[in-house]
């Protein structure tokens, strides 16, 4: 043992002013009364009171801000009175700049010593301004913490630096499967992931803890997790690194996209579904119109033969069925026809190549001259673009439209049909020598002043086999406008049309100028 | 027999009776005399020139100066049968005329890429099929020079 320590064993008292100096609290010593007559330097600091002045020549009173004044007297003394000690809050005034700071504050009675001391009150004060609002706010930040964790949708976990779940929310809880209590202290790999890829996954996270970054940081990544009952899911992640206390922690996001996943995997399948059954449509048709054409064939044939055989012998009203059975199965043949190019649009589609639709259409209508003479009528092919299309069914397309509004005029007036066109500008600027933007479309109108129809007919008139004429006013198979809009929808397009009775009728196609993805 | 022009043989592999009636009437009708035959797949009518089958006996079965062929045939169909005719040396210089209800492009493209000397569609009438027949006859049977190997008429083997 040291002298010092020795002296300091057997006069104790010499060690009060020493440490008092020494402290970083306010320490001050007051008889019963609460006559101060020791301030140490630390307390002399917060309250502004030069080492001139002697604690002996203040009153407490100057160094309090009112209301806490007032309480240190009617409730603090009292209470060290009787129990000897009184902790609470105040708030000291500096005497030189008049701010105020708010203060923790212990107050004991001093006992009477056997030096015949009396008895004395001991006032210490910590500034509480820091430390509690310190405090405060952890705690504020502890509670927020939580109430996010435990509010979260998606599940949240944390794993410290030796890689054990250290937090584990309510969502994740339900996500899981696992009470919170039993999962904190395994690791991920043992309890989440599935044991084929928890290795790697355990690998990640490792990297990840010990240099803080790796493949799996800032990014959403899909795992495939497990349940408690041991069924996988798929699942997102996102994960950040944090400290606390100087340790790395890391916390998980995840989230459960099994249902996204399925609804995505239904939706292809959905698509799939509609793909086969679509194309199982045209087979059908196409098979179907074919083996059709066999028996009417015979009808044809037969009735053809009977007629060259006996004609001569028959009556007149015998030969009539004749003609008339003819008759119906020549209909018969030019449905079949229309339902077999129908089919055809697409199992029998061209490439697409840039046409110019002016182009064909003078062809249509240079094809069309007799038909155009016999009605009297006149066709105007203004300017139209040229764009990326099947040829063919291009001229298909004009075609109908223009034999459709040929055939639908009016009986007092000569049919006049009027073509144009135009580009609808794309967000990409056009430039020349090079094929259009891919967004951009074009619009072609096909306008007569034919008989017209009523609005409530525009969808109907584009479905298979509807007609609103009888045969014997306008003939025809109703095929040549559901043709026309299948073609337009094969191009991406969409064909609307708008009629005013006796007025005439507008044909509106909307077609994409270029195709970047060949049609199937 | 002592015509100045040989009896020419026509051999037709169409599974459809009726379809063979109307070109038998139909020749009958152009007054064309000719030896018309008919098989009603592929598989007989390899057993027609091999003699093969109810042809083993060989009696009574003239080889074809024409053959007519339908393409949707049960058994072995129109589109093999004649790609097998067209590998046999004993057999591909016999013109072969497709007579199908079938438009279908890669059905034509497929027969003139193996050799078929004509394809021809089903006429919807009856009329239409006599002018066929005549046209035929007349072009295969008269007009057309063929290698002197393709005239089997006439000769048993």
């Amino acid at each position: 043992m040291s002298d010092s320590s020795k002296m300091f064993e057997a006069n104790p008292d010499a060690l009060a002013p020493l440490l008092a100096n020494a402290a970083t609290e306010f320490v001050c010593l007051a008889t019963s009364h609460g006559e101060p007559f020791y301030l140490n330097p630390a307390g002399r600091r917060l309250v502004g009171l030069e080492e001139s002045r002697p604690a002996s020549a203040i009153s407490l009173r100057e160094f309090y801000a009112d209301e806490s004044w007032i309480e240190l007297r009617d409730t603090a003394g009292p209470a060290v009175n009787k129990s000897g000690r009184w902790e609470g809050r105040s708030r000291l005034r500096n005497v030189q700049t008049g701010e105020f700071v708010d203060v923790y504050t212990k107050m004991f009675r001093v006992k009477p010593d056997q030096a015949g001391r009396p008895s004395c009150l001991m006032i210490v004060h910590h500034e509480a301004g820091e430390q509690t609002g310190l405090r405060a706010a952890l705690a504020d930040a502890q509670a927020q913490k939580r109430a996010i964790l435990e509010s979260s949708l998606d599940p949240i976990i944390t794993i410290n630096q030796q890689g054990i779940i250290t937090e584990f929310n309510r969502a994740a809880e339900q996500t899981f499967g696992h009470p919170r209590d039993k999962i904190l202290g395994t690791k991920p790999s043992e309890v989440l992931f599935p044991p084929a890829m928890s290795a790697g996954q355990q690998d990640r996270i490792d990297r990840y803890l010990d240099v803080g970054e790796g493949s799996l940081l800032g990014r959403r990544v899909e795992v495939t997790a497990v349940r408690a009952d041991g069924d996988t899911f798929d699942a997102e992640m996102a994960m950040t690194i944090s400290r606390e206390e100087g340790a790395p922690v890391l916390t998980f996001f995840v989230r459960d996209i099994s249902h996204r996943k399925k609804a995505e995997q239904e939706q292809l399948r959905y698509a799939a579904e509609l793909e086969r059954s679509n194309h199982e449509l045209e087979q059908f048709a196409y098979v179907a119109s074919h083996d059709l054409q066999e028996p009417l064939r015979k009808i044809r044939t037969f009735s053809d033969r009977l007629q060259t055989l006996c004609g001569d012998k028959l009556d007149e009203a015998a030969n009539e069925c004749i003609q008339r059975m003819q008759g119906a199965a020549e209909r018969m043949q030019r449905l079949i026809d229309g339902l077999l190019s129908l089919s055809r649009v697409t199992t029998q589609g061209q490439r697409f190549v840039p046409v110019n639709l002016e182009q064909v259409a003078r062809e249509v209508v240079s094809d069309l001259e007799v038909q155009i003479e016999q009605h009297a009528g006149r066709v105007e092919v203004g300017h139209l673009p040229t764009i990326l299309a099947d040829p063919l069914q291009m001229r298909q397309l004009l075609q109908n439209l223009i034999t459709n509004a040929l055939k639908f005029h009016r009986i007092e007036e000569s049919p006049v049909v009027k073509l144009e066109g135009k580009y609808l500008p794309g967000r990409q600027q056009r430039r020349a020598g090079l094929p259009p933007p891919a967004d951009e479309r074009c619009r072609i109108l096909v306008e007569d002043n034919g008989i017209g129809f009523e609005e409530k007919y525009r969808e109907r008139i584009f479905d298979v086999f509807q007609r609103l004429h009888p045969r014997d006013v306008f003939e025809g198979t109703g095929i040549g406008l559901a043709l026309c809009r299948k073609i337009v929808e094969r191009h991406g397009g969409q064909i609307t049309a708008h009629g005013t009775p006796g007025r005439g009728s507008v044909f509106e196609i909307i077609l994409p100028a270029a195709h970047l993805k060949p049609e199937r | 027999m002592s015509h100045s022009v040989p009896r020419r043989t026509m051999l037709m592999a169409d599974d459809d009776g009726e379809d063979c009636i109307f070109v038998r009437d139909a020749l009958r009708e152009i007054g064309r005399t000719c030896d018309f035959r008919c098989v009603h797949n592929g598989e007989e009518l390899f057993d027609y020139l091999r003699h093969q089958g109810e042809y083993v006996e060989g009696r009574n079965v003239p080889p074809p100066d024409l053959i007519l062929l339908d393409l949707r045939m049960p058994r072995k169909d129109g589109r093999e049968t004649l790609q097998e005719l067209k590998a046999d040396p004993h057999w591909r210089l016999v013109p072969v005329v497709v007579l199908t209800t079938s438009r279908a492009a890669e059905d034509v493209n497929f027969c003139y890429d193996v050799g078929v000397n004509s394809y021809i569609t089903k006429p919807a009438t009856y009329r239409e099929l006599v002018e066929i027949v005549r046209i035929l006859t007349q072009y295969w049977f008269e007009v057309a020079e063929l290698p002197p190997k393709a005239r089997h008429g006439g000769k048993t083997h």
